[in-house]
């Protein structure tokens, strides 16, 4: 499929946003700019702007307000370190996404090779994840069960304990498109893949999320 | 188009990623599959439930939070800070503590000398002596060789209760030296030069040797004079140890006690204190492990103070209570030099026996040496 015939969703980026993407991306621009040069205050403007998507995407990859939270300010901080490396070739959020989408991999990726916290081995069912992120377990431990959960109708609170059994990388593809809603050209932006691969990884995502909710529809 | 294909087309359809024409056969599929199309409502549900999980905002002041992180100044600068701001407050306390350190510091240096003496005995226990001594001046110049290791003290046999000469002299036979009784007293009845007759080269060697540094085996200075201007002291009866423990003024005290004292008195050439006290050492405690050693810095002391004929019994001594004693061969040396200072030529059986019963000991290289020059 070329550029030119690709659907919208595939080239536009998120609809989501509700002011025009250039006069948005200009004014992250500038405000990058002058953080760069020192202003502490124009990079707190950047945050109050990006600070809803960045910890959305670090509480639904972690599914813990605080751990999500802290991970949010390493993401900035990182960003600030990093400001001399945004070269202003591409928009801002696309950069805050990539850093933002790396580090909560490398979070996961190391918080999954630290020894094992709690005593359950998972919570999916069908045995798919061995060793599940240890966010997944805590949540399990603190959350009451699944059917008694839907009895309370919690559907929230079971999806967000489903998507944490996903694997990380079909976790974030799922967080960036549905909750998100970034186009596959920014998802592959942001966490450096191919077009394809993003479809393909996120049509995976995607039934595997629903063969978990299919018994809770 | 197969059930398979339409579901796994699901995710271009609910992203309206599916062109035109397969949107539209995926649709008509689904109107005449009820399989597909419940797959389908479950599939919508289901990511229509991801959706609905929603954005989130952090707590309130997360900005700011973030702000202040970046605000902080790095570790190296608060770690100055702490150490350094404000001025007024932490300067004239790091200055006071300095000078304190150093008032501390000089106390300690002052109550060094103290320390080194409290320590002293400690450090005389380990190897007894060195055998570097340097070498006599006049020719020929005789290299006093290194000291072999010595064993660690345990390794040395337990003293034994101090005998009576006669009994010692009886002793050496059995322990293979080949000094005779008979050759001891003719050493006592031998002629002994006036003390006129002493050359001042020796006084002036002796005076050198009274400062010979400490630990080092006083040389025998007389080895290359000959026999005829030995010492004055050689007209003087062989001293026995009996005579000498009769002294009016016999230190008391422990073991540890004399034994430091002596070492001090050693290390500051105060050689008749030093020879007071390791005598009341080995007649007070005659069963430490150190008596070998005493008696062997006996016999070094009188050296020190060119008194051959007191010097001679006490390498005897040595040699025949403690035969298995790694001093032995340095005991023999001392012993040989001292005889041959005196003119007494009994002197080279003992070097002929030092190279034969310890052959690989850096003494029997010296004692060669002599054989070579002395012992024609």
């Amino acid at each position: 499929m070329s550029e030119a015939e690709a659907p919208a969703s595939l080239r536009a980026p998120a609809a989501a946003r509700q002011q025009p993407v250039t006069a948005v991306a200009d004014a992250d621009r500038e405000l990058a700019e002058q953080a760069r040069a020192g202003d502490v205050g124009a990079f707190e403007a950047l945050i109050r702007r990006y600070q809803g998507w960045v910890f959305t995407l670090a509480l639904r990859m972690v599914g813990d307000r605080a751990e999500a939270e802290d991970m949010a300010q390493e993401i900035f901080f990182k960003a600030y370190q990093g400001l001399k490396g945004f070269k202003g070739s591409s928009r801002f959020s696309t950069w805050l996404y990539a850093i933002a989408s790396h580090h909560c991999l490398n979070q996961l990726e190391a918080r999954r090779r630290r020894p094992f916290q709690f005593g359950r081995s998972g919570i999916g069912q069908n045995g798919a994840h061995k060793d599940p992120p240890a966010a997944v377990e805590q949540l399990a431990d603190q959350a009451p069960r699944a059917d008694v959960l839907l009895e309370q109708a919690d559907l929230a609170r079971i999806v967000q304990a489903e998507l944490c059994n996903l694997t990380e990388e079909h976790r974030i593809i799922l967080v960036l498109r549905d909750i998100q809603g970034l186009s596959y050209q920014e998802i592959a932006e942001a966490l450096g893949l191919e077009l394809g691969t993003v479809r393909s990884r996120l049509h995976r995502a995607r039934m595997e999320m629903k063969a978990r909710l299919a018994p809770h529809m | 188009m197969t059930c398979d294909e339409v579901r796994a087309s699901f995710s271009d359809l609910y992203d309206g990623a599916a062109s035109a024409a397969d949107a539209a056969h995926l649709r008509r599929h689904l109107q005449a599959c009820p399989a597909c199309r419940m797959e389908w409502d479950t599939f919508q549900r289901a990511m229509q439930a991801v959706t609905d999980l929603g954005k989130a905002e952090p707590s309130p002041g997360f900005a700011a939070r973030v702000r202040q992180r970046l605000e902080a100044p790095p570790l190296w600068r608060r770690a100055l800070q702490w150490l350094f701001l404000p001025l007024y407050v932490k300067v004239p306390l790091q200055t006071a503590a300095l000078i304190l350190v150093a008032f501390a510091g000089l106390l300690l240096f002052e109550q060094a000398p103290k320390v080194g003496r409290e320590l002293e005995p400690f450090k005389a226990v380990s190897p007894p002596v060195a055998r570097e001594a340097p070498v006599p001046a006049p020719p020929p110049p005789i290299a006093r060789p290194a000291e072999k290791p010595r064993p660690p003290r345990s390794r040395i046999e337990p003293s034994r209760p101090l005998p009576l000469p006669e009994a010692r002299l009886e002793k050496e036979g059995e322990a293979g030296i080949s000094v005779r009784r008979d050759e001891a007293r003719k050493l006592e009845t031998a002629p002994a030069p006036k003390a006129e007759e002493a050359p001042q080269e020796s006084r002036a060697q002796a005076k050198e040797r009274a400062v010979v540094p400490r630990r080092v085996l006083p040389p025998v200075p007389a080895l290359s004079a000959p026999a005829a201007q030995a010492p004055a002291l050689q007209s003087a009866p062989m001293p026995t140890r009996a005579k000498e423990s009769q002294a009016p003024s016999i230190p008391l005290g422990s073991a540890d006690e004399l034994y430091s004292n002596a070492m001090t008195d050693l290390n500051r050439q105060s050689y008749d204190r030093a020879i007071d006290n390791l005598r009341a050492f080995i007649r007070q405690h005659p069963k430490d492990s150190r008596v070998p050693d005493a008696r062997m810095r006996l016999g070094d002391a009188y050296i020190a103070q060119q008194r051959f004929r007191e010097a001679i019994p006490e390498y005897e001594a040595l040699a025949s209570e403690y035969p298995d004693s790694s001093l032995i061969p340095s005991a023999l040396l001392q012993q040989a030099q001292a005889r041959l200072a005196l003119g007494d030529q009994t002197g080279c059986p003992l070097l002929k026996e030092l190279v034969s019963r310890h052959p690989q000991a850096p003494e029997a290289a010296v004692a060669r040496q002599t054989l070579s020059s002395r012992c024609p």
